[in-house]
C-alpha cells in the first residue's frame, strides 16, 4: 500500500477514535469512564517508553520513576494552593529536568547495564519518597483536598490530551530527521556517529521527552486517585506494564503501544471477570504466546507490506 | 616542545601514535602523511595494527597518544561525528548498514540536516551505481556486496575531502569491485584523498601513489609500490626470514 494511503488511513482511524473517546462521557457510566482514562494513562506510559527504548533501542526498566516523581510533584503543587493544570506542568517539568543530568550518566550504559541503572533509580525514588517525611508525610503518603481537585471529567480529558500529545510527538518523531537518527542509534551506535549523528545529544533529547510525558501522566494519575504513597508512585510493576504493552503493541512504532494498551487493558479486564483468581496468569501465557510467535507485536499482523528481498541479479553473490 | 606542523599539501597528518591495550600495544608513535588529492595505501600483515590505526584517526578509539591533523586542525580526541562533519569519514573492515532502515535512510541519515536535497541526493548517488531500485528495500535484505556498496555511498553524503577506507572489497563480487574501484578514482579525480587499507596488492599498485606499511604497530616503511616491494623489512614482515633471501 502507498505510503500516501497509510497515512490517510492513519488520519481518519485517529480521528474517528479520538472523536469517540471526547463523546464516551455522554454515554458511558463511570466505571467504563474510568477505565478508559486509565487506558490513556497507559497508552501515554508506553509511548513515552517507546520514545526511548522502542526508537532508539535503550530498554529502561525505571520510567517509573519520572511517573512518580510528577505524582508528587503534582500532589505538592495542588497541596500548596497551585492551580490543577500548573500542578500538571511542574510534574513534567520537574521529571524532565531530573532527566537531563540523569540522560547523561546513565547513558552511557549500554544494554543490561543501563536498564539495571534505571530500575535502580525507580528504587531510589521510593526511597527518597519514604524517607523525606517533611515533604512527602513518608509512607503515609499524601491526601489531596478533593476540593482542590478537577473533576471526573476534566481528569478524563486532560488525561486523553496526554495520550493524544504523546501519540503525536512519536509520529512527529517517527517520521522526522531527527526519529531517522534515533532508530540508526538503536541500529547500530557506533556506525550512527561514525557517519555524524551527535548520538549523545540525540539520545538525551528523546530520554528528557520520555520523561516529561510520565512526569505529567503521574500528576494527573495523583489527582485523580487524590492520594499518593511511595508504593504507589514508584511501583515497579508500573515499569513492566509499558513494556509489556509495548510489546504487545510492537515496538518502535506509532500505533503498537495504542493496540497494545487497549489490547492488554481490555483483556485484564474480561480475565478478571471471568477468572479472577487466575486473570493474571492466564494474561502472562497469553504475552508470552504474543512475544513467542509476533516478535514484531499484534502489529506485525496489521502491517500490509513486507519488506522482501527483491530478486538477486544475475551473477550477484548471495 | 612546539607541536609539530602540517604542511598545506597534507590533508591528514599524525605524529608519534601510540595504543596501548593493558600492555599491548597496538600502535607504536605512527608517523603518517596523507598527500591532499592522493589515494594513499595501508597495508600490513593481520593484526598489525591497520584497523587500529583508522579507529584512531576516525575518533572511535580516542585512548591514543600522538597528534593528529586533518585539514589543519587537530582531531585526536575529539569525538567521531565532529571529526565526519569536518569532512573525514571511514567505511568498515564488515558491512555496517542499518539493518532495519531502508537503503535511502541508510544514506539520507549521513547526509547534512541541513540539506533540503539530501533525498535527491541519495537517489542520484544510487543511481550511478545501480542501486536505485534498491532504494526502499531494508539494509539487510541486500546481498554483502551491496551492503559494501551502500555503506561506500553513505559516507559520499556528506562530501567528504578525506575517505578511509578498510578493505572496501571484501567479499563484494567482481563487478560490484569494479564498481567501487571507478568510483574511488571518479572522485579521486574530483579531489577527494584516500586512505586505503588493502590486501590486494594488485589494487595498491594501480591506485596508490603512496604506500604505508604497518607491522606490530609500527611504519617499517613508505613509499611507491615498487619500492616498497622491494624493501626487505616490508617481506620479512609478510614471509617471514626464511622467505626473505628467496623473495629478493
Amino acid at each position: 500500500m502507498p505510503e500516501g494511503s497509510q497515512r490517510l488511513i492513519s488520519f481518519v482511524v485517529g480521528t474517528v477514535l479520538v472523536g469517540l473517546a471526547m463523546l464516551a462521557p455522554l454515554g458511558v457510566n463511570e466505571y467504563y469512564q474510568s477505565f478508559l482514562l486509565q487506558v490513556f494513562l497507559v497508552i501515554a506510559l508506553a509511548q513515552a517508553w517507546n520514545l526511548i527504548s522502542g526508537m532508539t533501542g535503550y530498554v529502561s526498566f525505571g520510567h517509573a520513576a519520572f511517573f512518580g516523581v510528577g505524582a508528587y510533584a503534582g500532589a505538592l503543587f495542588v497541596t500548596w494552593g497551585y492551580p490543577w493544570w500548573i500542578a500538571i506542568l511542574n510534574g513534567a517539568g520537574i521529571a524532565a529536568l531530573i532527566a537531563v543530568p540523569l540522560g547523561f550518566l546513565t547513558l552511557r550504559l549500554r544494554g543490561p547495564y543501563f536498564a539495571i541503572a534505571m530500575l535502580g533509580l525507580n528504587e531510589v525514588g521510593r526511597i527518597v519518597a519514604t524517607l523525606w517525611v517533611d515533604l512527602t508525610h513518608g509512607g503515609s503518603g499524601l491526601t489531596l483536598d478533593p476540593t482542590l481537585l478537577p473533576s471526573l471529567d476534566m481528569e478524563y480529558f486532560t488525561m486523553l490530551a496526554l495520550a493524544l500529545g504523546a501519540t503525536l510527538l512519536v509520529a512527529y518523531i517517527h517520521r522526522s530527521r531527527f526519529g531517522l537518527e534515533l532508530r540508526a542509534i538503536r541500529e547500530d551506535e557506533e556506525a550512527a556517529e561514525m557517519v555524524g549523528v551527535n548520538t549523545t545529544l540525540n539520545k538525551v533529547i528523546a530520554f528528557v521527552l520520555s520523561a516529561l510525558i510520565p512526569g505529567a501522566v503521574g500528576a494527573v494519575y495523583a489527582m485523580y486517585t487524590s492520594y499518593v504513597n511511595p508504593s504507589s508512585a514508584f511501583d515497579p510493576a508500573r515499569n513492566i506494564e509499558m513494556i509489556v504493552v509495548v510489546l504487545f503493541g510492537g515496538s518502535g512504532t506509532v500505533w503498537g503501544p495504542i493496540i497494545g494498551a487497549a489490547t492488554v487493558m481490555a483483556s485484564r479486564e474480561m480475565l478478571w471477570a471471568q477468572f479472577p483468581a487466575a486473570h493474571l496468569a492466564a494474561l502472562g501465557v497469553i504475552l508470552l504466546i504474543v512475544v513467542l510467535y509476533l516478535p514484531g507485536g499484534l502489529i506485525s499482523i496489521l502491517r500490509a507490506r513486507q519488506q522482501s528481498r527483491p530478486d538477486a541479479r544475475p551473477g550477484e553473490s548471495p | 616542545m612546539t607541536a609539530p606542523v602540517c604542511d598545506l599539501d597534507h590533508i591528514l597528518c599524525a605524529w608519534g601514535l601510540t595504543r596501548d591495550f593493558g600492555g599491548v600495544q597496538a600502535l607504536r608513535g605512527v608517523d603518517l602523511h596523507v598527500v591532499r588529492g592522493s589515494i594513499t595505501g595501508l597495508i600490513g600483515p593481520n593484526g598489525s595494527g591497520k584497523t587500529t590505526l583508522f579507529q584512531v584517526i576516525s575518533g572511535m578509539d580516542r585512548g591514543a597518544t600522538g597528534t593528529i591533523s586533518f585539514d589543519g586542525e587537530s582531531i585526536l580526541g575529539r569525538r567521531p561525528s565532529k571529526i565526519y562533519h569536518q569532512g573525514l569519514a571511514r567505511t568498515f573492515q564488515l558491512s555496517r548498514v542499518f539493518p532495519e532502515l531502508t537503503v535511502l535512510e541508510n544514506l539520507v541519515v549521513a547526509g547534512s540536516r541541513h540539506d533540503r536535497s539530501v533525498t535527491e541526493r541519495a537517489l542520484g548517488l544510487l543511481e550511478r551505481v545501480h542501486l536505485r531500485e534498491y532504494a526502499a528495500v531494508l539494509g539487510k535484505n541486500l546481498s554483502y556486496g551491496q551492503q559494501k556498496l551502500v555503506e561506500f555511498l553513505r559516507v559520499l553524503m556528506s562530501d567528504p575531502a578525506l575517505i578511509l577506507l578498510d578493505e572496501p572489497a571484501a567479499g563484494v563480487n567482481p563487478t560490484l569491485r569494479q564498481t567501487l574501484w571507478d568510483m574511488v578514482r571518479h572522485l579521486n579525480g574530483l579531489g577527494t584523498s584516500f586512505l586505503v587499507i588493502e590486501h590486494n596488492m594488485e589494487v595498491i599498485a594501480d591506485l596508490c601513489s603512496d604506500v604505508y606499511v604497518l607491522s606490530d604497530g609500527e611504519i617499517i616503511a613508505q613509499g611507491d609500490f615498487v619500492s616498497i616491494r622491494n624493501n626487505e623489512r616490508v617481506l620479512e614482515a609478510y614471509f617471514g626470514k626464511s622467505r626473505k633471501h628467496g623473495a629478493a
